[in-house]
């Protein structure tokens, strides 16, 4: 939109009523042109007045009662009615002066057409004083219009100045909110981590490159990446959490949603640094799309192996060109997700696992079975969180860690949101995950094509 | 602040110019001085064998006592072949609402063509001030004559 259609759209009433006014008083003209060639400047000023009055309101407004009191003294009735213009004034100078100023053009002008009334000229616009009255009243009813929604203007400009600064008020509540979340979350899990980390190394160093403690030194530096990862992560977060709304709304769109495919591509490097995606509505090149599934399925296998988890995990297909880079997060979340559940409820003895990841032309499809964990384990791995982090004890049995109890609801959340779906069931003692994520999303509807 | 100043300052002359202009063109006295042809401005003086064309027919003696009554070239111009055609009394009755128009007055037909009357569409006249501005602008631009022997010799319809 240019700035002459904004303009059109914010003065569309002020062109509305000064056209309307135009034809009235063309029409007049032509059907009584102005006899007397000082009744035609006159006349075709109060026009010209008209034609500028949406662009010079308070000037034409005056130049047309200076019209209206000069064609007074004319003595020539002829030519187009001053009245016409004679109300456009009064409105749009009470739209957009002050009220004295409102007022004194109201008085200019209905002082201006008592004169011919008092003098008892033909040109009065009544014979009588009654009959003028009604007159003043339309000056004033006219007058009282522009004044009127000049005030609706100002009450409506009231208004939104008021939600803007509640709108302000809550985002500053929100920032300092967040702020001590932040630093909640700072206290209570930087350090701990870091203490992880910190311990793991110590322990690499102790192993050295003894080679008869290969495996123990893999597990170690398995913990140290881990901890690291996911305190970067966790930084991560703290950032997103001490930034003005606004900006958060921005920058949030690189991170789809905490525990992103950032972190999963971060969890198996030596150093936990982020990797850049592409903003959430743009489309990532191909190759990164089938870059960031390659990476979350070969993050998942070695986490789970590292564990000692049985399984496969296979990719097939091809992806499209444009695909939305939200959809491939989400599948990349979830892979995380679903690989984090198997080392949650599942034992390595329980069984095997298996993850086939299909790209399609439309959507991608993820299907997870496993082995159903023993009865003793009374939660379903729906009502578990990927943040709870397990370790296998001396007799391969894992430590459950309390669960935060929302992990594929959130994911289930997401997807849907996408048009995709996701759902879990239990059939024949084996666990069952399917999803199916569309690549994109239609952006004149919203829905997903 | 400086251009609020100007444009104030603008509008206060046009203002007072314009009402000075319309005082100083003011008419002494706008009954008697409004001019018999207003668009031409030109006032012909009354003559009764100025250019009288020989006219002939059972009508030439009641079309010379007409020609003799007319105030107008115009109106001259029109009956200088004899007859009145309905563009010519279209073109009359213009200049005599063009003469009405100026206090306020409009003529109307009435009566399905068969004549007109005064309808008053501004200002304040008076019945009697109507009347008398019907009359002055009727004889002024050679109507009142005009129509009335257009509408006598334009066979009943």
């Amino acid at each position: 939109m240019n700035a002459a259609e904004r303009w059109l759209r914010s003065h569309w009433f002020r062109v509305f009523i000064a056209f309307v006014v135009l034809v009235a008083t063309v029409i007049e003209w032509a059907a009584i042109p102005p006899v007397y060639p000082l009744n035609g400047v006159l006349s075709g000023a109060s026009i010209v007045c008209i034609l500028l009055s949406p662009f010079l309101p308070r000037v034409s407004g005056w130049l047309i009662i200076g019209t209206v009191v000069a064609r007074l003294f004319v003595l020539d009735l002829s030519g187009p009615n001053p009245l016409w213009a004679a109300y456009l004034a009064l409105a749009i100078i009470g739209y957009d002066s002050s009220i004295p100023v409102a007022v004194a053009a109201l008085l200019v002008i209905s002082f201006a057409e008592c004169v011919p009334v008092a003098v008892n000229s033909f040109n009065a616009l009544s014979a009588t004083w009654l009959g003028l009255v009604n007159y003043i009243a339309m000056f004033v009813f006219a007058t009282m219009i522009g004044m009127a929604l000049r005030w609706r203007r100002q009450r409506d400009e009231i208004r939104e100045q008021a939600m803007a600064l509640e709108r302000r008020q809550w985002e500053m509540d929100m920032l300092k909110r967040n702020i001590r979340l932040g630093s909640r979350i700072h206290d209570s899990a930087s350090g701990g981590l870091s203490y992880i980390a910190l311990t793991a190394q110590r322990q690499l160093r102790r192993i050295g490159d003894d080679d008869e403690r290969a495996d123990e030194r893999r597990d170690w530096r398995f913990v140290n990446e881990q901890a690291l990862a996911v305190l970067a992560e966790i930084h991560h977060v703290i950032d997103l959490l001490e930034q003005p709304q606004r900006q958060r709304a921005d920058a949030g769109k690189d991170s789809v949603s905490p525990g992103d495919a950032n972190r999963t591509a971060s969890a198996c490097q030596s150093a936990p640094a982020r990797r850049t995606i592409p903003n959430v509505g743009e489309t990532p090149p191909r190759r990164t799309t089938i870059e960031m599934i390659d990476d979350a399925v070969r993050n998942a296998g070695t986490s789970l192996d590292r564990l000692g988890f049985h399984g496969r995990i296979d990719v097939r297909g091809d992806p499209p060109d444009d695909c939305d880079v939200e959809s491939v997060s989400a599948a990349v979340n979830l892979i995380g997700e679903i690989s984090a559940n198997i080392t949650r409820h599942l034992t390595p003895k329980s069984g095997d696992y298996c993850l086939m990841v299909t790209l399609g032309s439309k959507s991608i499809e993820l299907m997870e079975t496993n082995p159903l964990p023993s009865s003793e384990s009374t939660e379903s791995p729906e009502s578990s969180d990927s943040s709870a982090s397990l370790m296998s004890n001396k007799t391969g049995r894992t430590a459950k860690l309390r669960s935060h109890g929302s992990g594929l609801a959130l994911h289930r959340r997401i997807i849907t949101d996408l048009g995709g779906e996701l759902n879990t069931s239990a059939e024949d003692g084996d666990w069952v995950v399917y999803a199916r994520i569309p690549f994109r999303r239609d952006a004149s509807t919203g829905e997903v094509l | 602040m400086i251009r609020h100043r100007i444009g104030v300052a603008f509008v206060c002359v046009m203002i007072a110019a314009m009402i000075v202009a319309a005082i100083i063109c003011m008419p002494a006295g706008p009954w008697r001085n409004a001019e018999a042809e207003p668009t031409s401005g030109r006032q012909t003086s009354r003559s009764a064998t100025v250019d009288q064309p020989n006219f002939s027919g059972p009508d030439r003696i009641a079309l010379s006592e007409l020609w003799g009554g007319l105030h107008t070239s115009k109106g001259r111009d029109v009956l200088r072949d004899g007859s009145i055609t309905s563009e010519e009394m279209d073109d009359v009755t213009k200049a005599y609402n063009a003469c009405l128009s100026v206090y306020g007055l409009q003529s109307r037909v009435i009566d399905g063509g068969a004549g007109r009357n005064e309808v008053q569409v501004r200002g304040s006249l008076t019945e009697t001030q109507r009347s008398k501005v019907s009359g002055e602008c009727g004889m002024n631009t050679d109507y009142d004559a005009l129509s009335a022997w257009y509408y006598r010799t334009q066979p009943a319809s």
